[in-house]
């Protein structure tokens, strides 16, 4: 095997686990998701966006967060804070919001038109006489912790968090500070809900052992390929309950005619291209700096996932619904085009991302039906899978929790 | 949807055969154009594109989005199909992804616009 190729040693540095079969309740039990969402969701930072679509003072942007079946507005307050408040209005529920994103003085619910301003408190309510004992300054929008990491937006639901959100993003945060997300501000998004567990999706994009079967036709060439046949990874790092698989690249890749012709008008290096050197990258990325590196999946526990290349990035937000259901939002940030052929360059990267990523969905689904059955009770690990393995444990460990 | 007008640059005249399929104004306009095309179809325009885009592409890199005159619009336009047609026959040989979960489970519900000047972010 070429030099270039990691062995398989992975999983023995870390005491902690084994090569064990792992059972498989927690991808099909319901009673165990409910549980899931009480003790590991419920208690996460979410992230919801970046702070570059929150440019001025009234800037919003509404999300939902389908796992506490919550809509969600973020917005640039008159202190140049970002704060962050559930979209329902104090008077009787209804939402208070109707537009996806813009620019606000107030927001006003178009119900009977109580109104709030941009720190969420209400300020406007017609015919107040007719509320004798209404105290305008005790009532307000619901509002949720906010805060901020590399210029990605974080809420958390619990009124007292037990993790800041520096202390959540931990080691693997603090190795990634540094990377320019904030040049990726050219966004598409797609977004779909899948009939399989959060946690088969989160996987599908953290082992590469899969990559020269399932991807045959399309990303094994770039990211394995004759000199890494069966797609070994580079490297997996576990970094408390976070993780990082960094794949591998092959630098011989000769490119098709249109893949040729998108690799050279893109802004930055297109995402089946090999890594970029003339890059450089912060500590956590491609840590043990081979040659021979792509991307790295970058995952902060428990839904959201950050592929990272040199010249772009994307993220999945995977928020569960029930443990067979998972609304997958996939968000492209791509370097703004310089020219106009860059653009070229940009539907490119969009169309063989989504292709790629529609191979992998289909394992989903099938996963999942058979698992539900009970029957399949044991999953086999790869070295190389320790991603997996890692996740299987930490939900685990917290399922433990009290 | 179909692009208004078809004209483009002069020394791309011989593209405008392709203009009525596949001169088409969003990223799920072009995606929609490709899985109801036939192959036969796919790799004509392929064939075609392919033979321009390198000085297509050439001349659009001298030009900046947000200011194309109406024809180069149609060029980009043009090419931006031939990026979404690429994998149909570098990768698929047919135009829907090979054993893969239907498009319409996993729309683009966000796309970069075609023509307008990038900078800022879109929410």
């Amino acid at each position: 095997m070429p030099e270039s190729i990691t062995a398989l040693n992975l999983t023995a540095k870390y005491p902690e686990l084994n090569h064990e079969p792992v059972d498989t309740d927690i991808y099909w039990k319901e009673e165990l998701f409910a549980e899931e969402k009480d003790k590991i969701f419920s208690r996460a930072w979410h992230c919801l966006g970046r702070v570059e679509e929150l440019n001025e003072v009234g800037s919003f942007f509404k999300r939902k967060m389908p796992t506490f079946n919550l809509s969600v507005i973020v917005v640039r307050s008159s202190d140049n804070e970002i704060k962050a408040f559930m979209n329902a209005c104090s008077h009787r529920g209804n939402d208070v919001e109707l537009a996806d994103c813009g620019k606000r003085k107030a927001f006003t619910c178009k119900f009977h038109a109580w109104s709030y301003n941009l720190d969420g408190k209400l300020v406007g309510v017609p015919d107040e006489a007719g509320f004798p004992d209404l105290i305008k300054s005790d009532i307000g929008l619901r509002q949720f912790k906010c805060s901020l990491w590399e210029g990605f937006v974080f809420v958390n639901l619990s009124s007292e968090p037990q993790l800041t959100l520096k202390e959540y993003m931990g080691q693997q945060g603090a190795d990634l500070e540094g990377y320019p997300f904030h040049l990726g501000t050219s966004k598409f998004q797609f977004s779909g809900v899948i009939d399989t567990n959060w946690k088969f999706l989160v996987d599908s994009f953290c082992e590469t052992y899969h990559i020269p079967i399932l991807h045959r036709r399309t990303i094994n060439s770039t990211m394995a390929g004759p000199d890494n046949i069966h797609g070994r990874t580079v490297d997996i790092r576990l970094k408390g309950d976070h993780r990082t698989t960094s794949v591998w690249g092959n630098r011989k890749y000769q490119p098709k005619t249109v893949q040729g012709l998108a690799f050279k008008h893109s802004p930055g290096v297109a995402i089946t291209s090999a890594g970029d050197d003339s890059i450089e990258l912060p500590k956590g990325l491609n840590e043990t700096r081979s040659p021979n590196w792509s991307i790295d999946v970058c995952v902060f526990f428990p839904g959201l996932v950050c592929v990272i290349g040199a010249g772009m990035y994307f993220t999945h937000q995977m928020w569960p619904v029930s443990a067979g259901k998972t609304h997958w939002e996939m968000t492209g940030y791509l370097r703004p085009a310089a020219n106009a052929a860059e653009r070229f360059g940009q539907e490119h990267t969009m169309a063989e991302l989504r292709d790629a990523v529609l191979e992998d969905a289909n394992t989903l689904e099938r996963m999942q039906r058979n698992v539900s059955t009970g029957l399949v009770d044991k999953f086999y690990f790869h070295d190389h899978e320790l991603s997996l393995r890692y996740q299987h444990f930490t939900v685990k460990k917290h399922l433990e929790d009290s | 949807m179909k692009s208004s007008n078809n004209t483009l640059p002069q020394a791309f005249s011989e593209l405008a055969v392709f203009c009525e399929q596949w001169c088409l104004e969003s990223s799920q306009a072009r995606n929609a154009a490709r899985i109801s095309a036939s192959m036969e179809d796919i790799r004509d325009f392929y064939d075609g594109a392919t033979l321009h885009a390198e000085s297509a592409l050439a001349h659009l890199s001298t030009l900046q989005l947000g200011e194309l005159p109406e024809a180069d619009g149609n060029l980009l336009r043009l090419m931006l199909s031939l990026a979404e047609i690429g994998p149909a026959v570098e990768w698929f040989n047919q135009p829907r992804v090979r054993d893969g979960c239907d498009e319409s489970h996993f729309p683009l519900v966000i796309a970069i616009p075609d023509l307008e000047a990038q900078g800022d972010i879109q929410g």
